[in-house]
């Protein structure tokens, strides 16, 4: 084949490949909304084109399938035949030889032969006899014969079987990944700009030949500019909307439903919500497991959801969104929601909770067990029909790419899980970390906290157990890394290091010591040399203000490397009610004195009073381009007005909720102690000589607040 | 592929440790002054660190820890030889940039069997020139050589922990 025609076919894989993902959709949107005839007449549309095209090449097998379901199609246009699940489950079929037709073709660059009679045989038995002669070949009367009932040629069992084979991606190839389609008005941009960066440069030449400061200076100025957005532009081409993700979903419920024999209706809103190519390949496996679950799991058989008072038809709602420059997706079923009883029984049984910690466990810690890896496992060994299959690796997936899961289940009413992603992996916002003179930069998602102590203090500060370093926070004990010693092996108890930072990755909190923290910084990640890729501690590489080259260190791994252990997620250290406990101590707006847990809080901000913005429904104020619900502190959980006279600044304790952000205003900070024993009477503890009330500002107290404005926010 | 003499059409001559080597000079992008190198910890010893070559990110090795030559006494190289590994630019570092030498009039000899010592392989064989003798180096071979041991993975290939470590 010569390379043109090479080219050539290559457009028509990768063109078919995409009208084979419509097509799913479109044949579920037939049996679902009983005959649109929009679908339809696209289904018809798609097909028709890979038929003409194949045709084309001389692709005879390719042709003759796609020409039967066409066939099909066409009565069903002429409403000579009404849509049916029959109908639909045969017309997957065509999609499923189509692709694998195809996929033979991208690698052989021939169709692989096989034999296609029996589909043919079942649109025969659908169109009626007068085509079937035209169109069966001679596998077909045997087939036919087979297969008695009119209809349902094939029987569930290899439907069943093929389940999975359809929610792998790995069934189209290479092509479809290699290949980016981009807005003209996208490239257009780009020229344009690529051509006012070749002004900008000449001129500057120019103006240097003259030496005329002045103009070199707007010059640069401009260069600046045109660079910058020539950078934003050049991101976009590598933005996809998510319904590129979402486009094999409506098949993957279809197959999935009709395996389990569930009835499940899939909609889906955001779909035009734009995120990073890259990802989107990286989402593709989390999202099939997370949407199978939902289905498999999370919604009830129908007579079970009959039993229960609810529909028997299943919801399963697909959301996304942009919020706070990360992408949020939301799968959310009206099933059963986790069996929480039998995660705990597991738990216990399985040796992952002490019985001791159990009675302090939140019903959010249950269910962040299901992301354990021994857990999950665990369940399905015995065959235990929780969730939690490979969430573990759903987890440990979206991390890589720095996303985040959150599971929030309620029982009888379903199951919701969040995740966030970030926009693209090309720019991270990063803290720069000084060690041995050369800076090294940390992805922000993984930070959790700086410590500042002051260096001859570290030193002092951190004690040995049995060889691990800790470090005392807030009562916990942080296991630490130097990285001195990680990245020279040097000792650590010589030389500590003199910044602290607070890092989690995979589930672990660990401090890592450093020479010194700098600034935060948004750097452009450049992947390290093919030949030094296995270098793993390092996520890459990016380019300082300086033009010096700063390494990414790669957190999780580092958390690997320097063999972390302990600190797992949250109660390994079960905290009594305030002994050991950081407090913050604030004087309340109207009065009085109030003592906040530090581990609550997530940031403390400064307000103006005139920023905040008063509704019937509560107050408001614009806080890092999102909105952001406040009200005053108060410690019995009564309503308070938000001050507005006072022309002043007010500290804004900002707390999280369900994913949700509050802000709880007080008159002032006043001080931030330590509390050794736990005097707390009723409540209040006597703190520098003060009557103070103890306000557990916990995300359980936090969400009676969030919660109505928040839906005030949805119905906008 | 190493150097066959006959698709030579010339040579980037350089000198390592006083000795005048030489690379197939299509293999050659440019030719750099001292650059500042960010060392990059648990790399291969050959490889020194990452440059910032116009905004791409270029590994820089060492020309002399790869031939197992010592260390120079003068502080640093004098020049980077950037070179194609691929589609993937790798620096060299070398300690004084030659001319180009057409290989028209010079062929290429065997490497003389005295010649010994790690760097015996990564000689493709010798030019001589009228008033030098030039060793082509074989640079495939190099940057095997040089990124050798970077495959390791992260759990084996640490460092060494001090008695008692953190474990």
């Amino acid at each position: 084949m010569s390379e043109l025609d090479d080219k050539i076919v290559n457009e028509f894989l990768v063109d078919s490949y995409e009208g084979l993902d419509r097509l799913d959709r479109d044949l579920v949107e037939i049996e679902s909304s009983t005959g649109s005839s929009a679908a339809v007449v696209r289904a018809f549309r798609t097909l028709h084109t890979i038929k003409g095209t194949c045709s084309f090449f001389g692709f005879r097998r390719l042709e003759r399938v796609a020409h039967a379901g066409e066939n099909l199609l066409a009565r069903v246009r002429a409403g000579e035949l009404a849509p049916s699940p029959a109908i639909t489950r045969v017309l997957l079929a065509v999609v499923d030889t189509v692709r694998s037709i195809l996929s033979s073709i991208e690698s052989t660059r021939a169709e692989a032969p096989g034999d296609d009679g029996p589909v043919l045989a079942q649109i025969a038995e659908l169109t009626g006899a007068q085509d079937a002669a035209a169109s069966r070949g001679p596998a077909g009367a045997g087939a036919k014969g087979a297969t008695p009932a009119g209809g349902r040629p094939v029987a569930t069992e290899p439907q069943v079987a093929r389940v999975p084979a359809a929610a792998e991606p790995a069934d189209d190839g290479t092509l479809q990944r290699a290949n980016v389609r981009v807005d003209v008005r996208v490239l257009d941009g780009l020229v344009n700009l690529v051509g006012e960066l070749v002004l900008a440069r000449n001129q500057l030449v120019q103006h240097i030949a003259r030496q005329d400061w002045t103009a070199l200076q707007t010059s640069a100025q401009r260069l600046n500019h045109v660079t910058s957005r020539l950078q934003e532009e050049a991101l976009r081409t590598r933005m996809q909307p998510i319904s590129a993700l979402w486009t094999r979903l409506p098949r993957l419920v279809h197959d999935v439903a009709e395996a389990c024999g569930k009835q499940v209706a899939l909609s889906m809103e955001g779909t035009d919500t734009e995120l990073d190519k890259t990802l989107v390949e990286a989402l593709k496996d989390p999202l099939v497991h997370l949407v199978r679950n939902a289905v498999d799991h999370g919604i009830e058989s129908p007579e079970a959801r009959l039993a229960a008072g609810k529909p028997a038809e299943g919801r399963l709602r697909m959301r996304a969104w942009h919020e706070a420059g990360q992408v949020h997706l939301e799968i959310q079923d009206d099933g059963a929601g986790l069996p929480l009883a039998r995660i705990r029984e597991r738990a216990l049984e399985r040796g992952f909770v002490r019985q001791a910690d159990a009675d302090h466990m939140s019903e959010r810690d249950w269910i962040s067990l299901v992301f354990r890896p021994g857990f999950s496992t665990a369940t399905r060994v015995t065959s235990v029909s929780g969730r939690g299959v490979g969430m573990d690796v759903v987890k440990t997936n979206l991390e890589r790419i720095g996303g985040s899961i959150e599971l929030a289940s309620q029982a009888g009413a379903g199951t919701r899980v969040r995740l966030r992603i970030p926009l693209t992996l090309a720019i991270l916002p990063a803290l720069l970390v000084e060690h041995a003179g050369e800076r090294y930069a940390l992805p922000q998602m993984h930070l959790v906290e700086l410590v500042r102590v002051s260096a001859r203090n570290l030193g002092a500060r951190i004690e040995w157990l049995h060889d691990s370093p800790v470090y005392r926070l807030r009562g916990r004990l942080l296991p630490l890394v130097f990285l001195s010693q990680v990245l020279r092996g040097a000792d650590p108890r010589r030389s500590p290091g003199r910044g602290l930072v607070v890092l989690r990755a995979e589930g672990r909190t660990f401090g890592l010591v450093v020479d010194a923290v700098h600034d935060t910084e948004e750097i452009v990640v450049k992947p390290l040399s093919e030949r030094l890729r296995s270098a793993d501690l390092f996520a890459g590489a990016t380019l300082l203000g300086d033009g010096r080259v700063a390494l990414i260190l790669d957190v999780p791994t580092l958390a690997r490397v320097a063999g972390v252990s302990g600190g797992e997620e949250g109660f390994a250290v079960a905290a009594p009610a305030v002994a050991g406990r950081g407090l913050l101590l604030v004087d309340l707006c109207g009065g009085g004195r109030a003592a906040v847990p530090l581990e609550h809080i997530g940031r403390i901000d400064e307000l103006h009073a005139a920023e905040f913005e008063h509704r019937p429904g509560g107050s408001a104020a614009r806080w890092r381009g999102e909105v952001l619900p406040v009200a005053p502190l108060s410690p019995a959980g009564e309503t308070r007005a938000v001050p507005v006279a006072a022309d002043r600044l007010y500290p804004v304790l900002v707390g999280r909720a369900d994913g949700r952000s509050f802000g709880w205003v007080v008159d002032a900070i006043a001080d931030v102690v330590t509390v050794e024993a736990s005097p707390a009477v009723g409540g209040r503890l006597l703190l520098a000589d003060r009557i103070t009330d103890l306000v557990e500002l916990a995300p359980e107290f936090t969400a009676r607040f969030a919660e109505p404005s928040v839906a005030s926010r949805e119905a906008a | 592929m190493s150097a066959t003499p006959a698709a030579v059409s010339g040579w980037c001559t350089f000198r390592v440790a006083g000795r005048l080597c030489g690379l197939d000079v299509t293999r050659v992008q440019e030719v750099l002054r001292p650059q500042p190198v960010t060392p990059l910890p648990l790399a291969p010893p050959a490889v020194r660190g990452l440059l910032n070559l116009r905004g791409r990110i270029v590994p820089a090795v060492d020309l002399r820890a790869v031939l197992g030559l010592p260390a120079p006494e003068a502080a640093a190289p004098a020049g980077h030889l950037v070179v194609f590994d691929g589609d993937s630019p790798v620096s060299l570092l070398v300690d004084a940039i030659g001319d180009v030498r057409r290989s028209g009039d010079c062929a290429l000899v065997p490497v003389p069997h005295t010649l010994e010592g790690p760097a015996r392989d990564l000689i493709a064989g010798a030019v001589p020139l009228p008033d030098d003798l030039l060793l082509a180096l074989d640079l495939d071979r190099i940057l095997e050589r040089a990124f050798a041991g970077a495959g390791a993975d992260p759990t084996t290939g640490r460092p060494p922990r001090p008695a008692g470590g953190t474990r």
